[in-house]
């Protein structure tokens, strides 16, 4: 177990989780901008994201498939004295949801590119074309983005960021890219998506 | 897990919504106790404050087996004979 500070809150990593890297501070600086009332926080790991937005929030929603990752993210919360605002739940991206809506929601998922097609790890690996978990999470998004609300998610430029665009766009939401920061061979972006606004006449 | 959480959660196979909440143990939030589908027949435990409601290829068959084993006395004939997965 490893112990550091992020954002002014003491995160712990639990064996196994994904440690707070890049992408979670790419994140956690692109939801400095806003407040809302609910969140829902999808492949949270640490928790660490949303625990650095906990603050302004009425409550938070955070969700793993690890079990282990969620007992860490309620651990992290209980540290921060911030409990009070979470519900954790151990589950598969909006599977035990029922349909209803978010002010926000967001997410860091695994998305590298996993070609080998063996055994993949879950904490990082985004299967052939890092789209695994991107995907699946558009596709659903709809159903639980509030009205007004706005969803975050990061992403590689290697996971294609038109094809991500395209798809929110065919699910009638727009999405854009908000935040971006470049290393060696790819670049990460935080992509935000919203309810495309109704034509006026 | 806060009971406000029932609000919220459906069964992630069938969608079904409320689910039903038996509570094992219970301080500040329920530590312990089980979510029952009524439209599937599946259930869900709850471990240390946390509901674990992962699709069935996903579940941990031995933390399932030492759950129902522990709380034996408390969970409801039809999820011990009937209950799925």
């Amino acid at each position: 177990m490893s112990r550091l500070r992020v954002d002014g809150k003491d995160v712990v990593v639990f064996q196994g989780v994904y440690p707070p890297s890049e992408d979670t501070f790419l994140l956690i600086d692109a939801l400095r901008s806003g407040a809302a009332g609910g969140a829902l926080e999808l492949c949270c790991g640490t928790g660490a994201v949303g625990l650095s937005i906990a603050d302004k929030l009425d409550s938070i929603t955070a969700l793993d498939i690890n079990p282990i990752a969620v007992k860490n993210a309620r651990q992290n919360y209980m540290n921060n004295g911030l409990s009070g605002r979470l519900d954790a739940v151990v589950g598969d991206l909006f599977s035990p949801l029922k349909k209803q809506s978010f002010d926000l929601i967001f997410m860091n998922p695994p998305y590298l590119l996993d070609e080998e097609g063996g055994p993949e790890d879950l904490s990082w690996s985004g299967g052939e074309g890092g789209r695994r978990i991107i995907d699946r999470f558009i596709e659903g998004l709809g159903g639980f983005l509030g009205e007004e609300g706005r969803a975050l998610f990061v992403q590689s430029t290697l996971n294609g960021i038109d094809e991500s665009l395209d798809m929110i766009n065919g699910e009638g939401m727009v999405g854009r890219v908000v935040s971006k920061v470049n290393f060696q061979f790819e670049g990460l972006v935080v992509i935000e998506v919203r309810h495309r606004p109704p034509q006026k006449d | 897990m806060k009971r406000r959480l029932l609000d919220i959660l459906a069964c992630p196979i069938c969608k079904h919504h409320p689910l039903e909440l038996r509570v094992f143990e219970e301080k500040e939030e329920i530590d312990e106790g089980i979510l029952l589908c009524t439209g599937c027949g599946r259930w869900y435990p709850i471990i240390e404050s946390i509901p674990h409601m992962l699709p069935d290829d996903l579940r941990d068959r031995k933390e399932d087996a030492n759950f129902l084993l522990k709380w034996k006395r408390l969970i409801p004939d039809a999820v011990l004979k009937e209950g799925k997965p």
